[in-house]
C-alpha cells in the first residue's frame, strides 16, 4: 500500500505483479471465451476446474505420490481434458435435445462445480494445501527481485496462448472450433462433427483452467472453493473482451491485470475484486458486447 | 437419387409440409418453385439434416437418411447450399472454400476441389485472402456454393441463390448452376419466382418442375407440362400465353 509516490523500482515491481496477473487471467479467461464461443455455454464450473488443476498438482507432487513436476504437469493437464470431455458427452450432450437448455445448462454448471467443490472437500480434507513453486528461488532483473517462479508462470502462459493461437489457425480441428463458434448452422452445413467439436473445446478449456490451477497453486493455499475468485475475475475479463472473442479475450487479459495491480497499488488491496466488479458494470452498462464482441 | 417420401413437418403446432413426395433422379436439375412461407426452406432443411420431418422418410442413393445428421448426410455426398449463406465472417475466402473440404473424401481431393471452384469462380480466386464478410452480395453467393462444391458432393440442394441479386447477376448464376448440373452433379434447386426464375434463366435447362403451396406439392411435371397448364401458369406466371 502506498501514496502516489512510484519510483521506478515499485513501478517494476507493479509491473512484474501485474504480468503474472495478465498471464493468469488470460489462460483463464481465453478457456472460458472458447466454450462459450464454441458452445455457447456460460461454465459456471470453470472455477472449480481450476481448483482440482491444483488439487492434483498436490496429490501427484506432494500429497500421495512424489512425481516430479514434469510428471505431475503432465498427469494434471491430461486428466483436467478428459474430465472436461467427460462433462460435456455426459452431462451438456443429452441435455441439448430439451428446448429450454440455454438456461438450464448453467443450472447445471452451476450444479457441476458445486458437486466438484464438494467432492475436492471429502477426497482431500477440509486442510487447505500447499505445493511447492515449479523452481525455488529468485533472479535480480535491475534493481527488482523476481521470483523464479513467477518467470516459468509468465513464460508458460506466453507459450501456451502461442500453442493455442497455432493449433486454431492451422490446424484442421481448431478451424473447426472457429467455424463453430461464428456460425453453428454454417459449421453443420460444412458437415463438422458438431458434438466432437464440442467435447474437444470443453476439454481443451478445462486443461487450460487446469493449468492456471498448476501456475497459480503454489503461490496461493488450495481449498476447495480456491478457484472462484479467479472464476469471477475470468468472466469479467471474458465479458469485456467480447464473449467468444478470443483476440478480445486477451486484451482484456491485459488490461485488467495491469488494472488491478495498479489500483490495489494505490488503493490497497482489498480493491483488487470491486475493480472488477466495477468494470463489469461499466461495460454491461456503456457497451454489452464488450470491446470484440458480436452480440448474439 | 433422391426420393421424399410423403413426409410431415411440423413447427410446434404448425405443419409446414403435408406429405410431401418429390424425386429427383440422376443428373437431373429440378427445379422448387413456391412462395415464400410455403415450406421449400423447411423441405431443403429436411433433406439435408438440419431438421428431422416426424413422419415418411427420406432416401439418398436407396439409403434412408433422415434422422441423420447433417454431417453424416454431407459424408454421403448430399450437400445444402442455404439461403441465408451461413459463411464464416472473420474466415478468409480462402479459409471458408477450405473448410468445406473437412470431410475425409473432400480433405483428400482438396486441391482438385480448389482448382474447380476457382476455375468457377475466378472472383472468389481474386479476393482469397479477403475476410468473407467484406464479400458483396453475389461474392458471397458464389462463396456459398464454392464451399459446397469444396465438400464433394454428388447433390447439390440450392436455396435461392438468386435471391437479392440483380438481373445481370442473376443470368449468371442460372448460367453457373446449369454448368455445375452438365458436370455430372444432380441438383435441386429452389426458387421464388417462376417467371423471374425463366426468363432470366434462359440457359437453364431443368428436367423437372415441382411446385409447392402451403406444404403440398401442386404440380409436377417438365417444362414443357407447366406450359401446356393454363390454370398452373395463370397462377403462378400471371399469365396464359
Amino acid at each position: 500500500m502506498g501514496g502516489w509516490e512510484l519510483n521506478l523500482g515499485m513501478l517494476s515491481q507493479v509491473l512484474i505483479t501485474g504480468s503474472i496477473n495478465c498471464a493468469i487471467y488470460a489462460i483463464m479467461a481465453v478457456g472460458l471465451t472458447l466454450v462459450y464461443g464454441s458452445t455457447r455455454i456460460l461454465n459456471f464450473a470453470h472455477g472449480s476446474l481450476f481448483s482440482w488443476g491444483a488439487y492434483l498438482a498436490w496429490f501427484f507432487s506432494v500429497g500421495y505420490f512424489r512425481f516430479n513436476y514434469a510428471i505431475t504437469v503432465v498427469l494434471t493437464i491430461f486428466i483436467m481434458f478428459f474430465v472436461g470431455l467427460l462433462f460435456e458427452r455426459v452431462v451438456s450432450h443429452p441435455l441439448r435435445r430439451y428446448p429450454d437448455w440455454q438456461t438450464n445448462i448453467i443450472i447445471v454448471t452451476l450444479g457441476a462445480a458445486l458437486f466438484m467443490d464438494n467432492l475436492a472437500l471429502v477426497v482431500f480434507g477440509p486442510r487447505t494445501k500447499r505445493i511447492p513453486r515449479l523452481l525455488e528461488g529468485s533472479v535480480n532483473i535491475g534493481n527488482v527481485v523476481v521470483d523464479r517462479h513467477d518467470i516459468v508462470i509468465v513464460i508458460m502462459a506466453a507459450v501456451i496462448l502461442l500453442l493455442l493461437g497455432a493449433f486454431l489457425k492451422k490446424t484442421w480441428y481448431g478451424m473447426a472450433v472457429r467455424a463453430v463458434a461464428q456460425d453453428s448452422t454454417g459449421a453443420q452445413i460444412v458437415g463438422l462433427h458438431m458434438d466432437r467439436v464440442f467435447s474437444g473445446t470443453l476439454g481443451i478449456s478445462a486443461a487450460l483452467a487446469g493449468i492456471s490451477g498448476i501456475l497459480l497453486g503454489p503461490k496461493t493455499l488450495i481449498f476447495p472453493s480456491v478457484g472462484w475468485e479467479v472464476f469471477a475475475k475470468a468472466f469479467v475479463i471474458t465479458v469485456l473482451g467480447g464473449l467468444g472473442s478470443v483476440k478480445g479475450t486477451l486484451y482484456a487479459a491485459i488490461i485488467m491485470g495491469m488494472v488491478e495491480v495498479f489500483v490495489t497499488y494505490i488503493l490497497g488491496a482489498v480493491w483488487g475484486l470491486p475493480i472488477f466488479i466495477g468494470v463489469l458494470l461499466l461495460v454491461l452498462i456503456v457497451r454489452p458486447k464488450g470491446l470484440f464482441g458480436t452480440w448474439e | 437419387m433422391l426420393e421424399v417420401e410423403r413426409i410431415d413437418m411440423f413447427y410446434e403446432e404448425y405443419q409446414a409440409l403435408k406429405e410431401i413426395s418429390l424425386e429427383v433422379k440422376e443428373g437431373e436439375l429440378a427445379i422448387l418453385f413456391g412462395p415464400n412461407g410455403h415450406g421449400k426452406s423447411t423441405l431443403l432443411k429436411s433433406v439435408c439434416g438440419l431438421l428431422t420431418p416426424q413422419a415418411g422418410h427420406i432416401r439418398f442413393n436407396g439409403e434412408i437418411i433422415s434422422g441423420l445428421g447433417t454431417h453424416e448426410i454431407v459424408k454421403r455426398g448430399l450437400v445444402y447450399i442455404a439461403e441465408d449463406k451461413h459463411l464464416f465472417p472473420e474466415m478468409t475466402v480462402e479459409e471458408n472454400l477450405k473448410i468445406g473440404a473437412y470431410n475425409t473424401t473432400a480433405r483428400r481431393k482438396k486441391d482438385e476441389h480448389f482448382a474447380y471452384v476457382y476455375g468457377l469462380f475466378p472472383r472468389l480466386l481474386e479476393r482469397r485472402k479477403r475476410l468473407a464478410s467484406t464479400l458483396s452480395g453475389g461474392e458471397a453467393r458464389m462463396l456459398a456454393l464454392g464451399r459446397g462444391l469444396m465438400s464433394s458432393p454428388s447433390f447439390l440442394a440450392i436455396d435461392e441463390p438468386s435471391f437479392g441479386l440483380s438481373p445481370l447477376m442473376r443470368t449468371e448464376v442460372f448460367r453457373t448452376i446449369s454448368e455445375i448440373n452438365k458436370n455430372h452433379m444432380t441438383i435441386l434447386l429452389v426458387e421464388q419466382s417462376v417467371a423471374e426464375a425463366l426468363e432470366s434463366g434462359g440457359t437453364l435447362s431443368f428436367d423437372m418442375i415441382y411446385l409447392i403451396e402451403n406444404g403440398q406439392i401442386v404440380f409436377e411435371g417438365s417444362k414443357e407440362d407447366l406450359v401446356r397448364n393454363d390454370h398452373i401458369k395463370e397462377v403462378f406466371l400471371g399469365t396464359t400465353d
